[in-house]
C-alpha cells in the first residue's frame, strides 16, 4: 500500500486526473438525485395536499364508461370503515360531475367538484386563492369559478350560473346556482374547467342526497414518495375491507401524467449516469495504461524477483483503490456540501419558462436539494465498482508482461 | 348530454333525411332513397319510452317527439316525473335544453361531440345524421332484401369506419351495424315490431347494443307521418307554457 | 564444494525465432553448477552467456533440453512454479535498473523477504544487517536516485541474497560501473563468497571480474568452448 501511495504522488497531475474521472460522476450524480428528490416531493406534496390526497376510494369503472367517474350511490358503508382505520389522518367525500355551465346564452364544458369547505380548508390553500368574494360554505349555496371562466362568460359575484350535468348517471340534472366568488388557479385550464361548489349543491345537480365519485385520503405517516410501501400498506388494508364495488387507487395512479413523467425520470438518471460512469471509467482506465506503461521495467523487475502475477495486479488495483476511494469520498463530499449550501440559502429560484413550466406541474419554482444515504451510497459505490472494473484491464496487462521482455522494455 | 336525447336525435336524424354519396351506384342509391321514403315523413309525432340497460341496471325514460323536416324538433320528457317537461329543441343547427327548474341553456358544438349516449353514437354524429353525404354507399342482394354498405370519404369528418345495413325487400329496416375506423364493431341497431302505417312500413322497436352489452330499446307509440305542424310551435316559449301548466 | 550440482543443463538450446529467421542462441549447452562456486560465463557479444543466464534463472525457457535446479527439472515448471522458484531459491543482480524507484535502499533490500512472506520486524531487521555486512546501511532511508550507480548496486547484491538463495545470478553487474565502484562490488561479492558460501554465476566480459573468479566457462557460437576451473586471486 505504500509503494501504490508513493506510485501515486509520482505523477499528482495524472493522479488528480483519475481522481476527478472518478469524483466528477459521483458528485454530479448526487446533485441530480438531489434535484429530482426535490421535485418529486414537490409534485408528491402539490399532488397530494388536497387534490388527489394520498389515495382515493372510488366505485368500479363499469367496461365502455365514458371519461366521467362511476357514481358512488352512497359511500356511507366506505366511510364507516374509514373511521375506524387509525391509520387514516384524514378523509373527506368528493363528487366531481361533468356539467355544461350556461350564463344567458354563453356556455361551456366544466366539471363540477363538489366538496366540504370545512373539511378541504386545512389542507387546500383554495380558500387563500380567491381573488374576489368568498370561499364556499357548507351553510350556503354557491359556487366558485376561476378567473378565466368568469372570463369567458362574463360573468361576477353575485350573478347566476346554471349547471346542466352531462354525468351518464346524473342525466338532465340542472341547478341554478350563485357566483359566491372568483379564484386565481395558477393554471388557465384549471381555471377555465374547474367549478367548485359544496357537496349538497353537487349533489342536487346529480339528483341524489348521497351521491359521491370519490372519498379522498391522507395517511399518517407519511412524509414523501419515499413512504409508498406504507400507502401500498394501508391501500392492501381497505381492499380486504372494502366491498368488492370499490376500487382504492393511490396518488401516482390517479396522476398518470406525473407517472408518465415519473417513468421518464428514473431512465434519464439512468442514462446520464451510464454516460458519466463511462467516461470516467474511460478516463481511469486510460490513465492507469499509461502508469502500468511507464513502470514497464519495474514490473518486469518486480517479476523476475518472483512476485506472482496475482501479486502484481494486486498492486496496480491498489493503486485504482487508493484513488478510487480518494475520488468516492471528495465526490459525495463535494455533493453533500453542495446540496447543504444551497438548501442554507433556501434554494435556487427559477425564472422564465422553466419557471412556468414547473408551476404547470404544481411544482413551486424554487430549486431545492435533498438526498438520502441510500443514493450517497448508491452513487458513490456503483462509480467505485465501475473503476475498479476500468481498473482490471491495465492491471491484467501488467501481469501478462514477460519479465525479461519487460525489462529491456525503452520509454 | 343525456343518452334520451341522443337516441331521440338518432331517431331524428335517421328520419331527417338520407344524403346519398355523390359517386355510389344508381341501384345502391336507389334502394337507399326507398329506405329513407319508407322511414321519413314531412312531419313525425310520436310517444318514444326508452329503455336504457346500463351495467345491468335499467333507466326508462318516455319522451314526446314532433319533428319537421330536417331543420325542427322538439323532444319533450314525459317520465320520469322529475324530468316532465324538460326537453330539447332543435332549431337547424343549434340545440337547446330547457329544465322548467332553470330555464334554457343553449349547448355549446363541443358538446355534441362528447360520447355520453352510454349505448349510441355522438350527438355530435346525431344531431349532423349519421346516414349523410359523408359516405359511398353500395349493395347487393340478399335472401329476404338488400344489404347496404356505407364508407365514408376519406376527409369526412365522422368517427365511423363502415356502417351496414340490412333491409328488407320492402324497404324497412332491419339493421344497421356500427363500425369504428380500425373496423372494429362499435354498437347494432335491430329494427323490429314492423306495423303499417297509412301507405308505409314502420319498425317501431330499436334495439341499439353496444360491444360491453349496454343496450338501449326505444318502442315508439303511435307514430303519425306528415301531419300539419306549425312551426312556430317549434319554440323555448312551448316549454316554458308546459312548464307553467304544470 | 559438495559434489550434486546445485544447477544443471542437459543440452540446452534456445533458439530466437522471428518472422524473418532464426537465430540460435544456444546450442547444446552441458554444465554443472555446485554450491559456492564464484563462476563466470564469458564469451563475445552474442555468444549466449545473458540467455544461459536467463534461463538459469527460469526467466525465459529452452527450446530444447533443460535445467535442473537443486534435482527439480525446470521444464515440467509453470511460470508461477518459476517464479516461486526464483523467488525462494534464486537472486538476481542485473546490469542496470535493480531497484524499484518507489521504495527506499532498506525496503528494496526487504522486497524479496517480503515476496517471501516473512513478517516486517525480521526482514527489516534481515535487511539492516546484510546492508550493515555490506557497507551501506547509512543510505538506509534513500531512495535510489538518491545514491549513486554503484552503491545501486550494492543495495542489489544486499537483495539479491538477503533471501540466502541456492544461487545469485549477476548479469553484467559492473557494466555500468566505473573501475572504482567495479573493484568494491566485486570484493563484495566475493566475499560474501567466501565468508558466507554465497554461490554465484555471472555473465560478463569484464576483465577485473573475471580474474576473481575460480571458474570461468566460455561460450563461443552458443557452444562451451572452455570450462576452466582454477583458483581465483
Amino acid at each position: 500500500m505504500k509503494a501504490a501511495i508513493r506510485h501515486l504522488m509520482r505523477n499528482r497531475r495524472r493522479s488528480i486526473l483519475t481522481l476527478c474521472a472518478v469524483l466528477i460522476p459521483i458528485y454530479f450524480l448526487i446533485l441530480m438525485f438531489g434535484f429530482t428528490n426535490s421535485v418529486i416531493q414537490d409534485m408528491f406534496e402539490s399532488a397530494t395536499r388536497f387534490d388527489t390526497g394520498h389515495m382515493q376510494i372510488r366505485a368500479v369503472e363499469p367496461p365502455g364508461s365514458g371519461s366521467a367517474l362511476p357514481l358512488i350511490n352512497d359511500p356511507s358503508d366506505a366511510l364507516d370503515i374509514l373511521a375506524e382505520m387509525e391509520a387514516i389522518e384524514w378523509f373527506t367525500v368528493r363528487l366531481d360531475l361533468p356539467a355544461l355551465a350556461s350564463v344567458d346564452d354563453r356556455t361551456r364544458t366544466v366539471f363540477l367538484r363538489g366538496v366540504v369547505p370545512e373539511e378541504i380548508d386545512p389542507v387546500s390553500n383554495m380558500a387563500d386563492r380567491m381573488v374576489e368574494g368568498d370561499f364556499l360554505s357548507s351553510e350556503r349555496d354557491g359556487v366558485i369559478v376561476g378567473e378565466e371562466l368568469a372570463d369567458l362568460l362574463e360573468l361576477g359575484v353575485g350573478d347566476d350560473m346554471v349547471l346542466l350535468s352531462a354525468h351518464p348517471d346524473a342525466s338532465l340534472g340542472a341547478i341554478r346556482a350563485p357566483i359566491v366568488g372568483i379564484f386565481n388557479a395558477h393554471e388557465a385550464a384549471i381555471g377555465r374547467m374547474i367549478v367548485y361548489s359544496n357537496l349538497g349543491t353537487a349533489r342536487r345537480l346529480a339528483r341524489s342526497e348521497t351521491a359521491a365519485t370519490a372519498i379522498v385520503l391522507r395517511l399518517n405517516g407519511v412524509r414523501g414518495s419515499q413512504d409508498t410501501h406504507v400507502m401500498e400498506a394501508t391501500a392492501d388494508a381497505l381492499r380486504a375491507q372494502l366491498p368488492d364495488s370499490y376500487v382504492v387507487q393511490g396518488w401516482l395512479e390517479l396522476l398518470p401524467i406525473l407517472s408518465g413523467y415519473l417513468d421518464v425520470l428514473v431512465p434519464m438518471l439512468v442514462i446520464m449516469a451510464v454516460v458519466f460512469f463511462g467516461l470516467g471509467a474511460l478516463v481511469v482506465v486510460n490513465t492507469l495504461y499509461l502508469s502500468v506503461m511507464e513502470r514497464t521495467r519495474e514490473i518486469g523487475l518486480i517479476l523476475s524477483l518472483g512476485s506472482s502475477r496475482i501479486r502484481v495486479m494486486g498492486m496496480i488495483l491498489a493503486e485504482a483503490g487508493l484513488i478510487t476511494a480518494a475520488g468516492a469520498f471528495y465526490g459525495v463530499v463535494l455533493g453533500i456540501g453542495i446540496i447543504l449550501i444551497i438548501e442554507a440559502f433556501g434554494g435556487i429560484p427559477l425564472w422564465g419558462q422553466m419557471a412556468a413550466y414547473m408551476r404547470e406541474m404544481g411544482i413551486t419554482p424554487v430549486l431545492h436539494m435533498s438526498i438520502t444515504a441510500w443514493q450517497v451510497l448508491l452513487s458513490a459505490g456503483a462509480m467505485s465498482i465501475v473503476a475498479m472494473m476500468a481498473a482490471w484491464f491495465p492491471a491484467w496487462k501488467a501481469s501478462r508482461l514477460e519479465p525479461m521482455e519487460a525489462m529491456r522494455h525503452v520509454e | 348530454m343525456t343518452r334520451t336525447v341522443l337516441l331521440v336525435l338518432l331517431f331524428t336524424s335517421l328520419i331527417s333525411g338520407v344524403a346519398l354519396a355523390q359517386d355510389a351506384s344508381p341501384s345502391a342509391q336507389e334502394i337507399l332513397d326507398r329506405v329513407n321514403e319508407t322511414w321519413q315523413g314531412d312531419s313525425f309525432h310520436g310517444i318514444i319510452g326508452l329503455d336504457i340497460i346500463l351495467s345491468g341496471q335499467t333507466k326508462s325514460h318516455k319522451l314526446e317527439v314532433w319533428t319537421l323536416g330536417e331543420e325542427l324538433a322538439l323532444i319533450r320528457i314525459l317520465e320520469p316525473e322529475i324530468d316532465l317537461n324538460s326537453g330539447y329543441l332543435q332549431l337547424g343547427d343549434e340545440l337547446w335544453f330547457y329544465s322548467p327548474d332553470v330555464g334554457s341553456i343553449k349547448l355549446p358544438s363541443i358538446a355534441l361531440g362528447d360520447a355520453v349516449f352510454g349505448a349510441g353514437p355522438s350527438l355530435e354524429d346525431l344531431s349532423r345524421g349519421t346516414l349523410s353525404d359523408d359516405y359511398d354507399v353500395a349493395a347487393e342482394n340478399t335472401e329476404t332484401g338488400f344489404f347496404l354498405t356505407l364508407i365514408p370519404h376519406p376527409d369526412a369528418p365522422v368517427v365511423y369506419g363502415k356502417l351496414e345495413i340490412w333491409v328488407t325487400s320492402d324497404f324497412v329496416m332491419e339493421r344497421l351495424q356500427y363500425f369504428d375506423q380500425r373496423g372494429e364493431k362499435l354498437q347494432t341497431a335491430v329494427f323490429s315490431d314492423v306495423i303499417v302505417v297509412g301507405d308505409r312500413k314502420f319498425a317501431t322497436t330499436i334495439v341499439i347494443e353496444d360491444a360491453f352489452g349496454d343496450r338501449t330499446i326505444q318502442r315508439i307509440e303511435a307514430p303519425q307521418f306528415d301531419l300539419v305542424l306549425d312551426a312556430m310551435f317549434f319554440r323555448l316559449e312551448t316549454f316554458e307554457a308546459w312548464g307553467e301548466g304544470s | 564444494m559438495s559434489n550434486n550440482p546445485l544447477i544443471q543443463t542437459v543440452d540446452l538450446k534456445k533458439t530466437y525465432v522471428t518472422e524473418a529467421l532464426e537465430t540460435p542462441a544456444l546450442r547444446g549447452v552441458n554444465v554443472e553448477l555446485h554450491k559456492g562456486e564464484f563462476t563466470a560465463v564469458a564469451g563475445p557479444s552474442g555468444s549466449g552467456k545473458s540467455t544461459l543466464l536467463h534461463l538459469l534463472g527460469g526467466l525465459d525457457r529452452p527450446s530444447e533440453g533443460d535445467i535442473l535446479l537443486e534435482g527439480t527439472a525446470m521444464s515440467q515448471l509453470s511460470k508461477d512454479q518459476l517464479a516461486k522458484l526464483r523467488l525462494t531459491n534464486i537472486g538476481f543482480v542485473f546490469q542496470a535498473y535493480n531497484l524499484i524507484p518507489v521504495l527506499t535502499v532498506l525496503e528494496n533490500t526487504a522486497f524479496v523477504l517480503e515476496l517471501q512472506g516473512v513478517v516486517k520486524s525480521e526482514r527489516i531487521k534481515r535487511a539492516r544487517k546484510i546492508l550493515n555486512e555490506l557497507g551501506i546501511e547509512e543510505y538506509a532511508d534513500q531512495y535510489p536516485n538518491r545514491i549513486s550507480g554503484g552503491q545501486q548496486q550494492r543495495v542489489a547484491v544486499a537483495r539479491a541474497v538477503v533471501g540466502e538463495p541456492s544461487i545469485v545470478l549477476a548479469d553484467e553487474p559492473t557494466a555500468n560501473l566505473d573501475t572504482a565502484m567495479s573493484m568494491e562490488l566485486i570484493d563484495l561479492m566475493k566475499r560474501l563468497n567466501s565468508d558466507k558460501g554465497a554461490t554465484f554465476f555471472f555473465a560478463t566480459h569484464d576483465s577485473r571480474l573475471l580474474d576473481r573468479v575460480n571458474r570461468l566457462i566460455t561460450l563461443v557460437d552458443g557452444e562451451v568452448a572452455d570450462d576452466d576451473v582454477r583458483t581465483a586471486s
